[in-house]
């Protein structure tokens, strides 16, 4: 591929051309004009719907074909830029990498005949939706504002909640193909070099061999470490917010262009229990509710497969009251408990599916609906028992209450595999089971730092632990 | 954040203490306090403190031994002294030692699920169950082991103090009062007792090169052995004061009877389910550990480098080894002369032995 541009217009335009399939390809513009008073060729190229053509025609255009009277022929681009340009971003370039760069950004580029360099000047403007509330992460109190698909936007949103100098954004691209914009965040006197250091390098081996990268989703597969585990080794969030109080602590940050989601490195345990609402609330309301959760993340995963084992091969754990109330609520279900717990949490498992696929306020609605109907029709046709649905909604409401949508998903998966091991071993298939995803989660690392890491290896003194720590406050 | 200490994969000193103490715990609530029982009857805590005070006098010379050659095995001490004899002998004999051990206490554990729960699977699908367990804890990592110990220690612990709560309150203590009325005779009788309880202090040997920070090796090794001591004698103790010493001495597995007596008004009926779970806990680890401790004196024996396949390779003997147990000898007595007869003096003799040579070497070097 070429390198560099020439001073000849025409051959400039022919190449950029070719390079962009002109003129099978039909978003790509390269529109010839003259400079005013100096009648020397010009053109502008950029790429159709990408770009602000007010912005073009104001900052560009009018100022080149117009106002230049005074200007000679061989005037070179940055004087060009320093006189005329009202842009606010105007960036002298010659490698024709930097400059296609620049035109698939949504920049403009302008070339001059008898120059060798380019004018790549900032023109962004396509259409995009603006900053909502966070439809995973809600809290009710906080910040109710959401990333964007549009990278700068989000960056900045960053950098108001921290305006530091510290805070540094570098960008680079990712994917041969998809080219995506991605900003690494961190704060420059308070980062481990080693963990920042190891990221950089991760990423560029991945630019190597990897050609799609078009979302922070398919890069946080790509960064894992360990892809075949349910648990998430990288945190994705929504929030601003939360991501520049993770860049706080020392975290690293990546923020990527088309993605309102960004990553935040390393990651550990508490995303299971941490949510940004706990450091907007008072500390004991912060405390209560992180309590709540880990009743919630135990609840969901074993309640179903702790509820076979018991009925199944330790009836006489249950009260003997309760025990003959399951009885009399199974006499009439033909099915064995197992099948029909999981008969009842897969028909959970769709209506939550549905709910999210169906358009609109339906959704929402159907589940709601379907949960109901299915609920009382499985009791009415004896398929299942009352005391079944019980188990069945409290496990589901309480992996909702998991504030991390993939550490979530983690628990809903393994409910399964807790069910079968109930089931099938009684109350030594659910020992067995912790200890095997203990074993596991003591085996990942995200970036060199362990999976359970304010647990185990122990540190007592950590913004992870598990209660909120005391506010320091200045004594009068 | 993160700190760069987490960085560091080794085990530290708190890990080793809690690893320590757990694999001291199981053969308690196994076969161990029958057997006492059977020898000492009302004074079989007493052989528990005992052989506690002759294993805390072992591992101060073991500890000793091992800060003078921090991140090295025994095996690898030996190497240092006598060369390649060194390596293979004494690595022969902790190999010997680790897998009396797994397959005496694998086979143990196997035959108590029979017992308690799986009355009718055959104890070969238990046995590979576990061993399938074992081998992912292995394959995972030492660090693995000692982090899901951690972890666990605290829910441990408060079972513990719920057991021996309950226990004391149905607790006779004419029970555990020791009677002479043969002299001191039962004490006597088999000395090896005295070593063969604690001899699991010698898995040290294979935690020694993981361990972090080696100079804290003897106050922390101390603290958890001291506190598996406490643990097994308040379980001999609460045990014998709620069944006396002849019921225990026929009791298959007497910590379990005890903690099915237990009941919260009715809400809580059964204290053993939740027992269990946790005990299937500090079993397991214990046996990891000890697998652990096989595959690591086998690759440093025969020098070996890849260590997966030996894991694959030693599965498949402890499963012959722990079905011969169960072919040749329903009552243990296989079991009682490996673990009683040949273990005790290798897990005391070796790092004596080592100790009392760095001793002398030392004292020939300053000379």
């Amino acid at each position: 591929m070429l390198e560099f541009i020439s001073d000849s217009l025409e051959q400039n335009c022919a190449n950029l051309g070719e390079i962009f399939g002109l003129p099978l390809n039909c978003d790509v513009i390269i529109r010839h004009f003259k400079l005013g008073g100096s009648n020397r060729n010009a053109c502008l190229v950029y790429i159709d719907g990408l770009t602000d053509a007010d912005t073009q025609n104001y900052a560009i255009l009018q100022p080149l074909m117009l106002f230049n009277q005074n200007l000679s022929t061989t005037e070179t681009p940055k004087k060009i830029a320093d006189q005329l340009l009202p842009a606010h971003q105007p960036e002298i370039q010659r490698e024709y990498q930097k400059i296609i760069n620049g035109i698939l950004d949504g920049n403009s580029v302008v070339m001059f005949d008898g120059s060798s360099e380019a004018l790549v000047v900032e023109t962004k403007g396509w259409k995009s939706r603006g900053v909502e509330r966070p439809n995973i992460e809600p809290v009710i109190r906080g910040p109710q504002e959401a990333f964007t698909e549009h990278f700068r936007s989000n960056t900045a949103t960053v950098r108001r909640y921290i305006k530091s100098p510290h805070l540094i954004t570098e960008i680079l691209r990712l994917g041969k193909y998809s080219n995506t914009q991605t900003a690494l965040m961190y704060l420059k006197d308070i980062v481990d070099p080693q963990l920042l250091e190891d990221i950089r390098q991760s990423l560029e081996n991945l630019n190597d061999s990897d050609n799609y990268i078009p979302e922070s989703g398919t890069l946080e597969e790509y960064l894992e470490s360990n892809t075949y585990s349910l648990f998430p080794q990288i945190l994705s969030t929504e929030r601003p917010d939360q991501l520049s109080a993770y860049l706080q602590k020392g975290y690293v940050g990546i923020v990527m262009s088309n993605s309102p989601f960004a990553l935040i490195i390393p990651t550990n345990c508490s995303v299971f229990i941490h949510s940004s609402e706990d450091y907007y609330l008072r500390r004991p309301f912060g405390n209560f509710l992180r309590i709540i959760r880990i009743i919630a993340i135990f609840t969901a995963l074993l309640l179903s497969g702790i509820y076979i084992a018991a009925v199944n091969y330790h009836p006489e754990m249950i009260p003997t009251t309760l025990l003959l109330s399951i009885s009399v609520s199974r006499e009439s279900v033909p099915l064995p408990i197992t099948f029909e717990l999981f008969l009842m949490e897969l028909a959970f498992e769709l209506i939550r599916e549905a709910g999210i696929r169906v358009p609109g306020v339906i959704g929402s609605t159907m589940g709601l609906v379907g949960a109901l109907v299915l609920g009382q029709a499985a009791v009415d046709a004896a398929i299942a028992s009352p005391i079944t649905i019980i188990v069945v909604a409290l496990s589901a409401l309480s992996s909702f209450v998991i504030p991390n949508y993939s550490a979530g998903f983690a628990i809903r998966i393994l409910r399964f595999f807790f069910i079968f091991l109930g089931g099938s071993l009684g109350f030594w298939g659910i020992a067995l089971g912790l200890l095997i995803i203990l074993l596991h989660a003591s085996g990942l690392y995200c970036f060199g730092i362990p999976f359970l890491a304010p647990l185990a290896p122990y540190y007592p003194r950590n913004d992870n632990q598990l209660l909120l720590p005391t506010v320091n406050r200045k004594k009068d | 954040m993160d700190n760069p200490r987490y960085r560091n994969s080794k085990i530290n000193s708190q890990q080793v203490g809690i690893l320590l103490s757990i694999a001291l715990c199981p053969q308690i609530s196994l076969r161990l306090l029958r057997d006492l029982s059977e020898t000492a009857g009302t004074a079989s805590w007493l052989i528990i403190l005992v052989a506690g005070v002759f294993a805390l006098i072992h591992f101060v010379i073991m500890a000793n031994l091992l800060q003078t050659y921090p991140q090295n095995s025994l095996i690898e001490i030996a190497e240092t002294f006598w060369g390649k004899f060194g390596r293979i002998s004494i690595g022969i004999l902790s190999l010997i030692f680790f897998f009396n051990q797994l397959t005496v206490l694998l086979y143990a554990l196997s035959f108590s699920f029979l017992n308690t729960i799986f009355s009718d699977t055959p104890i070969i699908v238990i046995i590979l169950l576990l061993l399938l367990l074992t081998s992912y804890a292995v394959f995972q990592g030492i660090e693995c082991i000692s982090r899901s110990a951690f972890v666990l220690a605290p829910f441990l612990l408060i079972s513990l103090i719920g057991v021996f709560f309950f226990a004391f309150q149905h607790s006779d203590i004419d029970a555990i009062t020791p009677v002479f009325s043969k002299g001191f005779q039962p004490l006597l009788n088999n000395p090896f007792q005295y070593f063969y309880i604690f001899s699991n202090v010698f898995l040290l040997n294979s935690l020694n090169p993981h361990i972090q920070d080696s100079q804290k090796l003897r106050r922390i090794g101390s603290l958890g052995l001291i506190s598996a001591i406490i643990i097994n004698l308040l379980f001999a103790v609460s045990t014998t004061a709620v069944f006396g010493p002849n019921l225990v001495s026929i009791l298959n597995f007497p910590v379990l009877h005890l903690t099915s007596l237990f009941s919260f008004y009715e809400y809580l009926q059964h204290f053993d389910a939740i027992f269990i779970f946790l005990w299937f806990f500090v079993v397991t680890i214990s046996l990891s550990l000890l697998f652990f401790s096989v595959v690591k004196s086998f690759i440093q024996t025969f020098n070996s480098k890849k260590h997966r396949p030996i894991i694959v390779f030693i599965s498949l003997l402890i499963l012959c080894c722990t079905l011969l147990l169960n072919t040749f000898d329903a009552d243990f007595q296989l079991s009682i002369f490996l673990v009683r007869i040949i273990n005790p003096p290798i897990a005391f003799g070796i790092p004596t032995l080592l100790w009392l040579f760095s001793w002398w070497y030392k004292r020939k070097e300053n000379h």
